[in-house]
């Protein structure tokens, strides 16, 4: 048994993430992104794909993760089920789109897919919910859980008969203005996919970049300069804009701040909807304050008609897209850029051959802005990375949470996953390999056996009461109730093991129980054979007067206490009076009495130990 | 599995060991007819939690909630109890609950008068019969408990022997009421349920769960919360061992023709499918035998009914309910008769009429003297003859007609309103109804709630929970609710309180300030105006803001809450008002206000009240009043079409319900080739339901060669002694870790003691005198007991014997030495063992 693994992207290196895995008799298909750099590599190579996928799972709306799903579908003609969180579901359709007209607008590319073909796409997704369970066949079942990273983004368990994967797609483990961070049960998956695109390094706070981020804002704005922030419309902008909506209303700022990126109003309508899905206080306040963070008093949207950008003054503006590659965003820029007291604020990743990657921030230099056209760029340029995803620390904690038995590292450049690795094999002892682009992988599991086990051997081997169970006896260990002995970690509990075959000449084991003597002979025609002892002790002489002087029922009390002295302090065994007899740790020994010198004790062959114990006792201290 | 109920919404269920309780509901009970003329009833509410000791408190490990009622009675358990376990529930539960709760901690605060909370259905059978294993347990296993646990007993002897004995008044008894504690007592002097603190205390306590998430409580039980369709949230809860399913259900959505209209999904079969045990925990099924209206009667009366009460009893407040239910119903005919137009729902209107005839002939109305009708025709062919099988979208219908004729000539319609789920569906009909009416379009819709705010701003992010045709909004993006869009028109407001002339005092941080504070607009303070003010200012001036504000200029930060003096409502306009109870909150005033002019009109849609018993203090009135319970639970034919779908193989149901359908159950059952255990369970009474359950599912994390299990064996099975690990400190995964080894060469693993097998007294004897080579053995035979004995010459043997009862298959060994007795045992393990190939014991 195992696990087939084959990245169709994302193995050693960033974007196009599309993982191809086969556990049992499906095949998942997770996340189904375009690579956003390389034109030739776009899409997935689908044609590697040999078997049928039996479902699709997207991770978040991030077109890397997303964006190949219309073409998948409705080029490629997967028609199975695909799965993704609410809030991506409804964001994806509107990244697509934007996608598709953004490439084409700018490279005069024909479109690879029209809106027509992201609906019917998106019209084959099934929404999930975070920590919601769906069986989408017996034995075959997925559940999403909280990610961080970008609204909606989840980490997907799924898992086929005995075989798990956990796939964290994107994640941060740090929360931001507006979500919370990862969090995954001990699910002891046999394979963890985790992306690992900061995981060689170990990142400064999140608040002292927003204090960085802030700080600079705040310089220029105050020497009269204007502020370009270019960004994505959805997910980034959101988690600045309340950034600089709380501080401008703390520190009392009256600089206009704008919106100028298209889906500017549909973005912030989305997240008050799915306000649901954020963390805690921003789920607080509005439901205790009435107050939704995304209704902005400061942050207007950017209307040309009636502003200009060239209004002379201060000005903070949030245009898309973020890598100043076309659009509003590099408009503004084009008109900015000129002037030394203005700053450019790049806060997130920039692929290759766009503007954003081609600016320093080492002071006036020239940039080249497409089309042969070059222009001077005096403002100051600053970097400051905002994108939501774990760092070394935070990979290696999301792992211990969970518990995996493999690790694969995805979605990260090669030399850093090396050092990621090494790090996680040095901290958690846990296999971990770097799947190639390409290449086929296995993962060898171990399969389980189910095992029947009686309820009432559990019950006796850890001396339960008949009214007693499983959970008591934890409760009471934390009681500290007596009757129970339980060590630190591990009990072990004896029993016999019945394999049962179909028939006498199989090989195949049907069925395995564990069980307590009295139900195997039950299951099979054994019978059950008694064995008893017997063994008379003279009394020591010293003994015979003490008891003489007393009544008669004492003699018994007397050893019973010399017996408590001993098995009681040192070996913990019970000591019970019962009329003429003694019994010990509750099991089938018997002392008694008969006459004046003697006593007699008798046991089972089961207890044999505890009675050569007592019989030591009573020997060293009592009898002869 | 046992199984109690406590009262007719809250149950106790007891499975392995572990005690659940689902749902603790606060319920409000009538005024006393005493208390009605001189409106005592003001002064004292009466309210009712389920009856539960300190102890049982003490043991239940789990609560978990259905529906957002279930929630209300929690601050008695959290905050006044010693009731350690956790509360389940699903987060708009949560979150409407809360309201709920707030809803009634400030509805009684306003209504000045004092809450009276009692427990319901107090019954000693609850101790007796559920109690039986715990009071052993306690006799067991807390020594220490012992002594207060036998004073408890006596205080049951001392209550059979005088039952009319005031229980809340008995003293010791008291004590083992969870509410009633000093505090508390001092509390109920300051006309508080349970303060603001206390709800939210007692919500960090619950731990919300989305749908289908699996939840393991102390690795015995798995929990999951499945979707009801009732409600926004409302659960039905599956339980499953590790062999067995078992789904508690409580309320059940599966009208099809209904769906339409609102925004919940229907139940689907899909995820109780292979349950074993189905539990239906609602006397609320809506059976099709008879009409929908008698049916809540009969169900208010259950709630109501006191144990005293034969089961006669019970018939005839049933038939007295009826013909009050008719009333309401008599005053339908006539207004259709007058202003007969036949409009839209011909079919509905003509039905009803037949009904309320049919019945009228039969009986005598009236409020204060009814008679029973001995050849009362029986309901089942009533049924059939006259009514509709779903009466879920006529009732929505007559409400909207109802609401209708009353704006269009002038009069304003009160729908007393709680936060409950249902009323986002409701508001959202009646408003795009109205808006969409032309006649009628300019009419304003009123929330008046101490929490309308929180309830409508929640509405707009629920999408998760809502079905398609809803939740399809979100990817617009617009909100799920069309009554959204109303509301910064103006036309669906939100108040706090209506305030003013109806309430004399003022209370403080509380949200319901009734004189308006101004604080003039100085320096940069700001001027405070109501939410409906509000609406109508905003866009001229941003300034108006309404809701807790902190003043930061000015010295001290006194949270400042704020409504309008009086506030104005635009007449004709539809009111929704809490509480539904009519007992307390604004709707009290409003009825009082209203109640004398004949145009305006009251619908009750809440199927779990008695609106007839409601509106006794306010009679007489001229106002008209109409009961369109708005009950969304299943009929007892789709019910059971769902049940087959599932196929359990028992189906546990409230007597209540089998009592009335016998016959039709059996006839279904028997159509329906069902095979099904059916087991009814009584009010009050312990009810075992038998699930046999033997063994824990574990793994083996390794190949079945590797630990041998695998090797050639003759015989069709094969047996080891074993050992397992179980580590109990991680009980989560308690059995998904199973470590084996038969091998004994770990130390953990101890020899299996227990023998199997006959020994030969040949094979016996022959190992005693060849191979050990011992002389002077001698056998003694007699009815199947062989005794061996020794020479009593031998320095090791003498005075020892061996006996072996062929019989019994018994050896007893009876021998002081411990040499003699190692060979003697020796001898008879040569020939037994304790399994097949692991012969070598020592």
């Amino acid at each position: 048994m195992g696990i087939q693994f084959l990245a169709l992207g994302a193995g050693r290196m960033v974007g196009r993430s599309c993982l191809i895995v086969t556990m049992g008799n499906k095949t998942i298909m997770l996340d189904c992104g375009v690579h956003l750099g390389k034109k030739e590599e776009r899409f997935p190579d689908f044609s590697q794909i040999k078997t049928k996928i039996d479902c699709v799972i997207i991770s978040h709306f991030h077109l890397d993760h997303c964006g190949a799903l219309p073409y998948f579908t409705e080029k490629i003609g997967y028609s199975g089920p695909i799965y993704m969180t609410t809030p991506t579901k409804a964001i994806c359709p509107i990244i697509l789109e934007d996608y598709v007209h953004v490439t084409s607008d700018s490279n005069e590319e024909t479109p690879f897919f029209s809106s027509q073909m992201i609906k019917d796409s998106m019209n084959k997704v099934i929404g999930i919910n975070f920590l919601e369970t769906i069986e989408i066949e017996e034995d075959f079942e997925i559940r999403a859980y909280y990610a961080g990273h970008v609204l909606g983004a989840a980490l997907f368990y799924v898992r086929v008969g005995q075989e798990s994967i956990v796939y964290t797609g994107d994640f941060s483990m740090t929360s931001d203005q507006h979500l919370g961070s990862a969090s995954i049960e001990k699910l002891n998956p046999d394979l963890l996919i985790t992306e690992s695109t900061y995981g060689h390094s170990i990142r400064d706070p999140k608040s002292s970049r927003e204090k960085h981020f802030l700080k600079l804002i705040h310089e220029h704005i105050d020497k009269g300069g204007k502020v370009l922030i270019p960004v994505f419309s959805l997910g980034r902008a959101q988690e600045l804009c309340i950034l600089l909506e709380t501080y401008w209303e703390r520190m009392g700022l009256d600089v206009p701040i704008y919106l100028a990126t298209g889906l500017a109003e549909k973005a912030n309508e989305f997240y008050k909807i799915f306000s649901n899905w954020m963390n805690q206080e921003l789920k607080d306040s509005v439901l205790k304050k009435n107050r939704n963070v995304f209704e902005f008093r400061h942050i207007k949207p950017f209307d040309r008609t009636k502003v200009s950008i060239e209004t002379p003054g201060p000005m903070v503006m949030f245009a898309s897209p973020g890598m100043l590659h076309s659009g509003t965003s590099l408009a503004i820029f084009r008109i900015w850029a000129p002037l030394e007291k203005n700053l450019v604020i790049i806060p997130g990743y920039c692929v290759s051959g766009t503007v954003g990657s081609k600016l320093s921030e080492t002071g006036p230099h020239r940039v080249e802005i497409g089309k042969g056209e070059e222009i001077q760029v005096n403002c100051k340029v600053k970097f400051v990375s905002f994108s939501a995803h774990a760092d070394m620390m935070g990979i290696i904690h999301l792992i211990k949470q969970c518990e995996p038995k493999k690790i694969a590292l995805v979605h990260g450049e090669f030399g850093n996953m090396s050092i990621l690795r090494n790090q996680i094999q040095r901290l958690t002892k846990i296999p971990c390999s770097l799947p190639k682009t390409g290449q086929i992988e296995f993962f060898e599991t171990i399969p389980k056996t189910e095992i029947k086990i009686s309820r009432k051997l559990i019950q006796n081997e850890l001396k339960l009461t008949k009214n007693d169970n499983f959970m008591k006896f934890s409760k009471y260990q934390l009681h500290n109730f007596k009757r129970v002995k339980v060590s630190e970690n591990e009990n072990w509990i004896n029993g016999i093991t019945l394999t049962k075959r179909n028939n006498q000449n199989s090989n195949n084991i049907s069925k395995i129980y564990f069980l307590d003597p009295e139900k195997t002979i039950e299951k099979t025609n054994l019978v059950r054979h008694k064995m008893k002892f017997l063994e008379t002790l003279q009394l020591q002489q010293e003994m015979i007067p003490q008891r003489n002087s007393e009544k008669e029922e004492s003699i018994i009390q007397v050893i019973a206490n010399e017996l408590k002295q001993i098995l009681v302090g040192d070996y913990d065994y019970d000591v019970f009076v019962d009329q003429n007899d003694i019994k010990v740790a509750g099991t089938s020994i018997k002392i008694n009495s008969k006459n004046q010198q003697n006593i007699v004790i008798e046991w089972e062959f089961e207890d044999e130990d505890i009675a050569l114990r007592t019989i030591g006792v009573l020997k060293q201290r009592i009898c002869k | 599995m046992k199984i109690f109920q406590i009262c007719s919404s809250c149950t106790l269920l007891k499975i392995r060991d572990l005690t659940i309780l689902i749902d603790f509901p606060l319920t409000n009970q009538f005024p006393k007819k005493s208390n009605l003329k001189e409106k005592k009833y003001l002064k004292n509410i009466p309210l009712t939690i389920p009856y539960i000791s300190q102890r049982e408190l003490e043991e239940i490990d789990v609560i978990l909630i259905t529906n957002e009622f279930g929630i209300t009675g929690l601050p008695f358990i959290t905050e006044y109890s010693s009731f350690k376990g956790v509360i389940y529930c699903t987060e708009p539960i949560l979150l409407l609950g809360t309201m709920l709760m707030e809803e009634i901690s400030q509805g009684v605060i306003n209504s000045n008068s004092f809450p009276e909370i009692l427990n319901e259905n107090f019954n000693e059978n609850f101790k007796e019969n559920f109690n039986e294993n715990f009071n052993e347990n306690f006799k067991e296993n807390f020594n220490e408990n012992f002594k207060e646990n036998f004073k408890e007993n006596e205080n049951i002897k001392r209550r059979k022997k005088n039952p009319k004995q005031n229980i809340i008044k008995d003293q010791n008894i008291e004590n083992n009421l969870i509410n009633i504690n000093f505090e508390q007592k001092k509390k109920y002097q300051n006309r508080v349920v349970y303060s603001l603190e206390d709800i939210e205390k007692s919500t960090t306590r619950i731990t919300t769960v989305k749908f289908n998430q699996e939840i393991s409580i102390y690795g015995i039980l798995k929990i999951k919360a499945a979707n009801s369709g009732y409600s926004l949230g409302s659960t039905n809860w599956i339980l499953k061992t590790s062999t067995k399913k078992i789904v508690l259900m409580s309320e059940i959505f599966l009208d099809k023709s209904a769906q339409k209209q609102f925004s919940t999904p229907l139940s689907q079969s899909k995820q109780l499918k292979s349950s074993d045990v189905i539990i239906l925990l609602s006397n609320n099924l809506v059976p099709i035998d008879y009409p929908q209206t008698e049916n809540q009667d009969a169900i208010m009366i259950q709630n109501l009914q006191n144990n005293e009460n034969t089961q006669e009893d019970d018939k005839k407040k049933e038939n007295e309910k009826k013909s009050k239910s008719k009333k309401p119903k008599t005053k339908t005919k006539s207004k259709s008769k007058k202003k007969s137009k036949g409009k839209s729902k011909k079919k509905s209107k003509g039905k009803s009429k037949k009904k309320s005839k049919g019945k009228s002939k039969k009986k005598s109305k009236g409020k204060s003297k009814k008679k029973d009708q001995p050849n009362l025709q029986t309901p089942t062919t009533l049924a059939k003859e006259t009514f509709p099988k779903t009466t879920l979208s006529n009732n929505i219908s007559k409400l909207l007609d109802y609401s209708q004729k009353t704006l269009k000539r002038g009069g304003n319609v009160i729908i007393p309103f709680c936060s409950y789920g249902i009323f986002y569906d409701i508001i959202n009909i009646l408003t795009d109804f109205i808006s969409d009416n032309p006649n009628i379009g300019n009419v304003t819709t009123y929330i008046v709630s101490p929490t309308s705010k929180k309830f409508l701003a929640y509405s707009n992010t629920i999408a998760e929970y809502l079905n398609e045709n809803y939740s399809q909004q979100v990817f617009i993006p617009e909100p799920s609710f069309k009554f959204e869009k109303l509301i910064p028109r103006g036309k669906l407001v939100p108040i706090t309180t209506l305030g003013g002339s109806y309430r004399k005092e003022a209370i403080v941080g509380t949200g319901n300030m009734q004189d308006v504070m101004r604080i003039n607009p100085a320096k940069n303070s700001r001027v405070f105006t109501s939410s409906y003010q509000q609406q109508q200012q905003q866009t001229q001036d941003t300034q108006f803001i309404s809701g807790k504000i902190e003043i930061s200029n000015i010295n001290a930060k006194i949270p400042i809450l704020y409504t309008h003096k009086t506030q104005a409502l635009k007449e004709p306009c539809v009111v929704f008002v809490s509480h539904p109870s009519l007992l307390f909150g604004d709707v009290v005033s409003l009825i009082e206000k209203w109640k004398a002019n004949s145009k305006n009109c009251l619908i009750s849609i809440d199927p779990n009240r008695n609106f007839e018993k409601s509106l006794l203090p306010f009679l007489p009135m001229n106002m008209e009043s109409f009961n369109v319970p708005i009950n969304k639970n299943a009929n007892l034919t789709d019910f059971f079409n769902f049940i087959t779908k599932i196929n359990p193989s028992t189906l546990v149901i409230p007597k209540q319900i089998f009592k009335n359908n016998n016959e039709w159950i059996q006839k279904f059952l028997s159509q329906n080739q069902l095979k099904l255990e059916m087991v009814v369970f009584k009010h009050q009474k312990t009810k075992k339901i038998s699930i046999k359950e033997e063994y824990e599912i574990g793994y083996i994390e390794s190949r079945i060669e590797n630990i041998g299990l695998n090797q050639a064996h003759e015989a069709k099975f094969g047996a080891f002694p074993t050992a397992m690990m179980v580590n109990v400190k991680n009980y989560k995964n308690s059995f998904e870790k199973v470590l084996l080894d038969p091998m004994s060469s770990d130390s953990r693993v101890k020899t299996q003691r227990s023998l199997f097998g006959i020994p030969s007294l040949q094979s016996i004897i022959e190992h005693l005198s060849l191979s050990m080579n011992i002389q002077g053995v001698s056998i003694h035979s007699e009815n199947q007991i062989h005794t061996i004995s020794f020479s009593q010459n031998d320095p090791i043997f003498s005075n020892s014997s061996l006996i072996f009862n062929e019989k019994n298959n018994q050896t007893q060994i009876i021998c002081s030495n411990e040499v003699a007795r190692q060979i003697l045992k020796k001898a008879i393990l040569k020939n037994v063992s304790s399994f097949g190939n692991h012969q070598e014991f020592y």
